[in-house]
């Protein structure tokens, strides 16, 4: 991805590469075209972001002091200033996005001494995530997977809703129950437990996929605990608790209250961000107790040289991974670690990668052209699901 | 290197007097088109009584929501994985020998996944090599040689465990599957015609072993579908080009009844296979060859009466370049 670098002008980049349609629009304003109709006819003759494979344009329409494009793209100034075209309303920035590539933005208005972000009017590309929503750009070759999509044609499994007593946390916890189609409470089944799984569900579509994927049979037929954390930043953060409410109530309730298999190798851990960490924390504090773990963007922060910057959330976190990195020991048999390119969190992940293989654990790392946000994990899932609990797709031909 | 593939010994006691192969559902044909056809031709009597076999769909068995609501009178299931999990319960020794063997095939498909992936990436290279085609056309044969001489072998070593657990454990002399098959032969008097559904393939072939295999189908008129189709072929081949992970180079996985002779059956074809890739089509089929590759897609059918096979209505095989051609021409 290139953004603008070099010389500036009235606070743009004149070395941001050049979109063909938009160079095309000038020379109409240039030549005299009425602007307005000029702008009203590009704007209702194209979609936006205007793709001209491998630049991208962004395009605003309206009175403003000032436009920028707004997102989380690590590297790069997360603040770049649309530039206005002569005489007209409209502003635009163009960009080089690598094939396959998966940007979610927002676009920041400055009018009369105020600034507001806001989704791209002219985009209907959403994605959303607990915290709203954002516009996104999806580079050429970027498609949204077929198996993430919800379908009326796939056999779709329940939700039980569970109230879990929990010692360690000293609360009851609620946690989501999916059982697949066609469960037989006489047959066994592997067991995954999900941290944030309400979000995996709303955000990243994880109902849609289990059902998609066990219909395909690229996943068995499985048991998906889907947990919803109390206060979050502290229950995730490598909090011993948080491990034993895990491990030693919950797998056992689970295990009260449906056939699972008994053995390690159908027993997973997976998460998110946070998620991710307490899923390599319930790993590392229960040996042996969970054969199969996925971790997508895990905030695996750690210092070699001086001390956590990061804030006090996260010193539980440092010390684990510094300890875990100087002795890895081996968490689980099989790992699978995603993260995006585009985070900060990449080189941390790369760094796990080597510490889970000298630990012992068979692990398959992908990296994907996105950021930290749901819809990557989303994407990530059949790799990780398929490969930590391959489904019978070669044996079955209905 | 040339390896005389083995044709295995062709025993027609219990060969079907009609045979008809079925894609896997949906598209315009319908299990009731075909034995209504039967039924006009003069294989089948009219109202004939059918046993289906459902064992492939596992704990779905005998769900009669599956076969068609119009022949459902007509219609007996020999619940042959309800009988199997039962004769497991009642004879403990018999399951723990049997699990013993699927262990040791599965050790085994392990390992020839292994040599598998790296003679197939050999000859895929082979393939995509530019050069003295008088040298690099030998090459390419003898590495695709190798290839079958590795399905070759495999295919032997299944049959010799599957065979050491059968000579051992000697299952249809014990009381329990005894007990079973006396049941399912009451079952079939007076059946003219079985369907073997789809499903897992597997599953299915174990259980149609465990109860006679060949002899249970005893000569009657034979339709199977998908996995069904594949388990009376000589030689089952899983196959999937487009896995979630891997390569998704096919692999022989063990012998069929061998009812279904010359053909190896590909259920859902255009789906799981990439039929558009001409190389990886040329590969296939010239490492089953002389067996034709058949294209069995929804709604696709090849019969066979007699000696010989016939397609209906536009399906296809795969010819030594990775075209699709009419199976027919193949007959």
């Amino acid at each position: 991805m290139r953004f603008d670098a070099g010389a500036r002008e009235h606070g743009y980049d004149l070395s941001m590469p050049r979109s063909p349609a938009i160079a095309a629009l000038e020379k109409q304003l240039v030549a005299g075209f009425a602007a307005a109709d000029a702008v009203d006819a590009f704007v209702d003759a194209n979609e936006f972001p205007l793709a001209e494979p491998p630049l991208y344009t962004f395009v605003y329409r309206g009175h403003a002091d000032a436009v920028r494009l707004r997102h989380w793209v690590h590297g790069l100034q997360t603040s770049a200033p649309f530039r206005r075209l002569d005489g007209t309303d409209l502003w635009c920035y163009t960009l080089e996005l690598p094939d396959e590539s998966r940007v979610e933005y927002k676009i920041e208005v400055l009018a009369r001494g105020r600034a507001e972000w806001i989704e791209d009017p002219l985009n209907p590309q959403r994605a959303r995530d607990p915290f709203g929503a954002n516009s996104v750009v999806q580079a050429r070759g970027y498609e949204i997977p077929d198996w993430a999509r919800e379908s009326g044609e796939v056999r779709h499994g329940e939700m039980d809703e569970l109230a879990v007593e929990s010692g360690a946390l000293e609360s009851a916890r609620h946690v989501t129950v999916y059982r697949p189609a066609e469960f037989r409470a006489n047959r066994r089944y592997p067991l995954l437990i999900v941290h944030d799984g309400g979000d995996y569900v709303e955000y990243a579509g994880l109902k849609h996929v289990l059902d998609r994927l066990i219909d395909r049979f690229e996943v068995p037929r499985m048991i998906v605990a889907l947990l919803h954390p109390g206060d979050r930043m502290s229950e995730y953060s490598a909090d011993p608790a948080h491990a034993r409410f895990v491990a030693e109530e919950l797998l056992p309730r689970l295990e009260r209250d449906y056939p699972l298999l008994p053995d390690p190798e159908s027993r997973g851990l997976m998460g998110a961000s946070l998620g991710a960490v307490a899923s390599f924390h319930a790993a590392l504090e229960y040996p042996g107790r969970f054969g199969r773990i996925l971790l997508q963007s895990g905030s695996f922060l750690f210092t070699d040289i001086g001390d956590n910057e990061s804030g006090p959330v996260f010193d539980r976190i440092v010390d684990m991974m510094n300890a875990y990195r100087a002795a890895p020991t081996a968490i689980a048999e099989k790992a699978f670690v995603s993260v995006g390119v585009y985070e900060p969190l990449v080189s941390e992940n790369r760094a796990l990668i080597h510490a889970l293989r000298r630990g012992g654990a068979d692990v398959r790392f992908v990296e994907s052209r996105d950021g930290h946000n749901w819809e990557n994990w989303r994407d990530r899932l059949r790799e990780g699901l398929s490969w930590l609990f391959p489904g019978p797709l070669w044996m079955v031909y209905e | 290197m040339r390896v005389s593939r083995r044709r295995r010994a062709t025993d027609h006691a219990g060969s079907p007097s009609r045979l008809v192969l079925l894609g896997p559902r949906g598209g315009d044909l319908a299990l009731i088109d075909v034995v209504r056809e039967l039924e006009a031709g003069g294989a089948l009597s009219p109202g004939a009584r059918i046993a289906a076999i459902t064992a492939g769909w596992r704990d779905r068995e005998a769900n009669e929501g599956l076969i068609n609501p119009r022949l459902a009178d007509r219609v007996v299931d020999l619940e042959l994985y309800r009988r199997s999990d039962r004769i497991a319960e009642a004879d403990a020794e018999l399951a723990r020998a049997h699990l013993e063997s699927r262990n040791r095939l599965r050790a085994l498909r392990r390992a020839y996944n292994l040599r598998l992936h790296g003679l197939i990436d050999a000859h895929r290279q082979l393939t995509g090599l530019r050069g003295d085609e008088t040298v690099l056309a030998a090459e390419r044969e003898e590495a695709l040689e190798a290839v079958r001489c590795l399905d070759a072998r495999h295919l032997d070593r299944v049959v010799e465990i599957r065979s050491e657990f059968e000579g051992r454990m000697a299952p249809g002399e014990r009381d329990a599957v005894r007990s079973q098959r006396r049941e399912v032969d009451a079952r079939l008097d007076g059946v003219e015609l079985i369907v073997v559904e789809g499903g897992h393939v597997s599953n299915l072939l174990s259980r149609l072993r465990l109860f006679g295999g060949r002899e249970l189908l005893g000569g009657r008129t034979v339709i199977a579908r998908s996995a069904g189709a594949m388990v009376l072929t000589e030689r089952i081949v899983l196959f999937h080009d487009r896995p979630p992970w891997g390569e998704g180079n096919p692999e022989v996985f063990d012998a069929g009844l061998g009812i279904a002779e010359g053909i190896v059956a590909l259920p859902h074809a255009s789906a799981r296979l990439a039929l558009d890739d001409r190389t990886r089509g040329a590969r296939l089929a010239a490492r089953f060859a002389p067996a034709s590759c058949v294209l069995l897609d929804p709604g696709r059918r090849i019969d066979r009466a007699g000696d010989g096979w016939s397609g209906v209505d536009g399906v296809e095989r795969l010819d030594p370049t990775g075209r699709r051609v009419p199976f027919r021409a193949a007959a």
